[in-house]
């Protein structure tokens, strides 16, 4: 489960990258834990969910978030306290996880977009006003 | 493990009934059949009740607002006489930035009275926030389990930006990667907490959406002098759509016509691990306005009160690249900077108009809040980033997944007609595949199926006639 895709926003940094988390030094530290789902994709099937072939063999994942209970690096396993008082257990994925989410580079194929509609509304503003450029306001309601 | 699983699943039936605080069965008629109208009213609340609830949580009233400048744009391009008058009910002023305010509010409430100890639910979109925003002034607690990323923990910027809300709102957020198994966790911290299951597909939720129906007739009938030509939805699960509907007809606006637009996602798959982050949309897609529209009932609810199939008149398709288009004309030239999924219903409003007369109405009902991750601008980018292609041209080359193309000229957007028709017979098939093998419809199940489609005994008894010979 290597990420080698560049540029992507680096909350989605893969969570096997453990060297890049630092220990919780203690308790009260907000943590993200990584766990591997309860259901296996046979256990799915049995309950009569359908899965693409595909889903079928990827891992799932879960991450949750909370307060640390305990000490850990990352991999490691450890206990948190979630949001709504939740023991839950897993291993070690962040510390201190934040949201680096963008908006990126202007978008060329958009850029002109709001330049050529104004263009092309004034100009058909100007022709329903007629020549006189009454009515410049608006046109015909 | 594998028992953990089998028992949280064989217990389901029995743990969403209390998570849900109301049981369903009383409902049942037949299997087929169930009392629609009974499940809507059986919360008690009259729609004078739900507006007082939402008052109170800071939720409905927003702003109409007449589009002067795109209207006159779409009559320079309309044939003489054509291009009816654009509308939008700015629902980005609710509380949580987005129309599910009013579902959350009134799903919130009810948790309140009977007396739960906090809220969850599976949602990757604005719902989750607007349930995490009401359940911070109940003082509930509140858990949202989101399919966020990818088997390679990619994960689409607008659902990271709804998790960053529900947390900023103080609500746990579950992340987890795509499948099904979203549903079974969900069961399971029911199971665990205790809590009560606001369901985006309760009557609660969407009774909540009836208001914006009601407040649509009344303003649009002070502003012009009459309710709305046409309401155009952006539709996913078809909450919106029947919600919206319900309140315009019991506000008296029964000659409005109701349009469903979705984005079309054809040829993506939802459950694929591979198309998940090459969707560029999260909601608002064909991708579960179709299946939702044909079977409500796959619903996390025995019986889902969304069902849009009852209401809408047209079901309108647009493409990708046309609603990123029409969201970067909105903040141009309307000073609206919103979200994609109002934007939907806006792109289906352009075309719809330029086939209407002036003096017809045309509405989009909602808008919601934009943001970095959820800008279209975000979606552009990280579409690039995931391979997909990005350039200018005819939207009739947008390829859902490969190439998103942005429109060159504003002639070029054209909605496309759904075959309605087609997803009729497609729910019919759906009910007697859901019924007991070899179930024979009764009289009453042809009646529920024809009100449940909006079309009548003999149009129903002509598919269940062409689905027997198949």
């Amino acid at each position: 489960m290597s990420l080698d895709v560049a540029g992507i926003q680096p909350n989605t940094v893969d969570s096997d990258r453990w060297p890049g988390v630092a220990r919780t030094a203690g308790r009260a530290l907000y943590a993200a834990l990584v766990i591997a789902l309860v259901a296996t994709p046979a256990d799915l099937r049995l309950a009569g969910f359908a899965l693409v072939a595909e889903a079928a063999i990827v891992a799932l994942m879960m991450w949750v978030k909370g307060f640390a209970l305990g000490e850990a690096a990352g991999g490691e396993e450890l206990t948190i306290e979630t949001m709504t008082g939740r023991h839950v257990t897993g291993a070690l994925s962040a510390v201190n996880p934040g949201y680096y989410i963008t908006y990126g580079d202007p978008i060329p194929e958009l850029t002109r977009v709001g330049r050529d509609l104004r263009a092309k509304l004034a100009a058909y503003r100007a022709g329903e006003a007629g020549p006189a450029g009454a009515n410049a306001e608006g046109g015909e309601r | 493990m594998a028992t953990k699983f089998d028992a949280i699943m064989a217990r389901r039936g029995e743990i969403m009934r209390n998570a849900l605080g109301m049981d369903y069965s009383v409902f049942e008629r037949s299997p087929v059949a169930f009392d629609y109208e009974g499940m809507m009213t059986a919360h008690g609340y009259s729609l004078e009740d739900i507006v007082r609830i939402q008052t109170e949580a800071g939720v409905g009233n927003t702003p109409l607002l007449e589009l002067r400048n795109l209207t006159d744009l779409v009559r320079s391009i309309s044939a003489p006489g054509m291009g009816a008058r654009i509308f939008v009910k700015d629902e980005a002023a609710n509380l949580a930035g987005a129309f599910k305010d009013r579902r959350a509010s009134v799903s919130i409430h009810v948790a309140k009275e009977k007396g739960y100890e906090g809220v969850i639910a599976a949602t990757s979109g604005n719902y989750g926030a607007a349930v995490a925003s009401q359940a911070a002034r109940n003082g509930l607690k509140c858990i949202i389990c989101q399919e966020t990323f990818d088997s390679r923990k990619i994960g689409q910027p607008e659902i990271i930006e709804k998790g960053r809300i529900c947390e900023s709102y103080g609500a746990e957020v579950v992340q987890m990667t795509v499948g099904p198994e979203l549903f079974f966790h969900m069961v399971e911290l029911l199971d665990q907490t205790g809590y009560f299951a606001a369901s985006l597909y309760s009557s609660f939720g969407v009774s909540g959406i009836e208001t914006l129906g009601l407040e649509l007739a009344r303003e649009m009938t002070a502003l012009t002098g009459a309710p709305p030509t046409h309401v155009v939805v952006t539709h996913a699960g078809g909450g919106n759509t029947t919600g919206t509907a319900r309140g315009l007809k019991r506000a008296g606006a029964t000659d409005t016509q109701i349009m469903s637009a979705s984005v079309d996602l054809s040829g993506l798959h939802m459950a694929s691990d591979n198309d998940f982050n090459r969707k560029s949309f999260t909601t608002g897609h064909t991708g579960f306005g179709v299946p939702f529209a044909t079977w409500p009932d796959r619903a996390d609810v025995p019986r889902n009160a969304a069902r849009p199939l009852r209401y809408l008149d047209r079901y309108l398709t647009v493409t990708q690249g046309e609603v990123f288009y029409i969201t970067e004309a909105m903040a141009k030239l309307e000073g609206l900077e919103r979200g994609p999924a109002g934007n939907t219903a806006m792109t289906a409003a352009v075309s719809l108009a330029q086939e209407l007369p002036r003096a017809a109405t045309v509405v989009v009902q909602e808008t919601e809040y934009t943001g970095a991750g959820k800008h279209h601008w975000s979606q552009l980018n990280f579409a690039k980033q995931m391979g997909v292609g990005v350039c200018s041209g005819d939207p009739a080359n947008n390829v859902p997944g490969k190439v998103i193309v942005i429109p060159e000229a504003l002639e070029q957007i054209r909605a496309r007609d759904f075959d309605v028709a087609r997803m009729r017979k497609s729910y019919v098939r759906n009910a007697l595949k859901n019924a007991p093998e070899g179930y024979v419809p009764t009289a009453d199940d042809v009646a529920f199926l024809a009100a449940d489609t909006n079309s009548d005994a003999a149009a129903v008894e002509a598919i269940l006639a062409e689905l027997k010979e198949a």
